[in-house]
């Protein structure tokens, strides 16, 4: 498949379509991502809450980076999310001084980069079209123009197929593909069953695969 | 220990992605094997899945440019300064105006004002106020629609 000069071959997919029992390498752990911030979180928000500034910088500074790939997934292109990473520390720090000590900030701080994002998205509609993903691996040989027109048409498509998404089925697939999270830290974020998690995340998949085209799921 | 029922397409096929992410505990793991070692249209889709995330495991969302955070702490305190300015300036405004219109009547009912000067200013006043009022109505309105702002756990 033409993919296969872009991106390094794995045993899972190479075995993926056997008709023997497909070999499946699966994650038995994937890194937890919502404790990273833990204690430190509790610690910058309590010195907010006595009245030090800094603990709001310690937080939007290690926060920052991660509002703006979940607000970019929402909308789409980089002013945007800029915009909206900005807006949702505002909010946040307006808020700041309500949040209970104890409880664990990341679902607090995602409804607030989400519903901002999604404010945004609805307010502004810019740059609509295109295309936030990039490849994470370099090919490693230089592949034919065609080739390289294919998986670039793949990309895109994908994206428009996360776009076409509904809303609850995008957010879940955004948040276990490319924001790294596990799926009961998902059902944490969004306050929902584990079993939702796992039905609109395969959903959102289903639908996907119908939008590229099933054979045109690189092999 | 969980029955091992056949596969059901229509309800079983979270299990089935699950799988795929590790994300199964034991017995529902031992559960799709065995559907895995019996049933030709479970390894179909599973192959289906694999390919599917091997292909999004190799995306991701672009980072932003390094010059993005360079004044970015700058911009947010300006922007929160901003907002607070205009809400002085709005309530300012509002205390100077108040007290302007005050002024205003007492002057046009105690002084010695021809009658068509007098409703002119009348006139012009309530024309000023209906298009304070519809923007600021404008404004409401846009702000009661807003389902996400100020959202606290």
């Amino acid at each position: 498949m033409f993919l296969s000069s872009l991106i390094p071959p794995r045993s899972s997919r190479s075995a993926a379509n056997s008709p023997t029992r497909p070999r499946v390498d699966v994650p038995r752990e994937r890194p937890a991502v919502e404790d990273q911030g833990g204690d430190h979180d509790q610690r910058d928000i309590a010195r907010f809450q006595r009245g030090d500034a800094e603990g709001f910088e310690a937080l939007m500074e290690r926060y920052r980076q991660r509002a703006y790939g979940l607000a970019l997934g929402f909308v789409g292109n980089h002013d945007d999310a800029m915009d909206a990473v900005q807006k949702s520390f505002i909010r946040i720090h307006r808020s700041l001084d309500r949040f209970r000590a104890g409880e664990p900030f990341f679902p607090w701080f995602y409804r607030i980069v989400r519903n901002t994002a999604l404010n945004q998205r609805r307010d502004e509609r810019r740059h609509r079209g295109d295309c936030p993903l990039e490849w994470v691996t370099e090919p490693d040989r230089l592949p034919s123009p065609l080739q390289v027109a294919e998986a670039e048409e793949l990309r895109v498509r994908l994206w428009a197929a996360v776009e076409a998404l509904a809303q609850d089925l995008r957010e879940v697939f955004l948040l276990y593909t490319f924001q790294g999270l596990k799926y009961r830290e998902i059902a944490d974020v969004l306050d929902i069953p584990l079993g939702t998690v796992m039905s609109r995340l395969h959903s959102a998949r289903r639908r996907i695969r119908q939008h590229l085209g099933e054979e045109e799921v690189p092999a | 220990m969980t029955a091992r029922r056949p596969f059901a397409p229509e309800t079983d096929g979270p299990l089935l992605s699950a799988y795929v992410d590790g994300e199964l505990d034991d017995e529902q793991r031992e559960l799709v094997e065995h559907w895995l070692d019996d049933d030709a249209r479970v390894r179909e889709e599973i192959g289906r899945l694999v390919r599917l995330k091997a292909f999004t495991d190799h995306l991701r969302l672009r980072e932003p440019p390094r010059e993005a955070w360079d004044d970015f702490r700058r911009r947010v305190v300006n922007r929160r300064e901003r907002s607070l300015g205009w809400t002085l300036l709005l309530f300012g405004g509002l205390v100077i105006g108040g007290y302007a219109l005050l002024r205003l009547a007492l002057v046009l009912i105690t002084a010695a004002i021809p009658l068509v000067v007098r409703l002119g200013v009348v006139l012009g006043g309530i024309g000023l106020l209906v298009l304070l009022v519809s923007v600021v109505r404008e404004r409401w309105f846009v702000r009661k629609r807003d389902r996400y702002d100020d959202v606290v756990r």
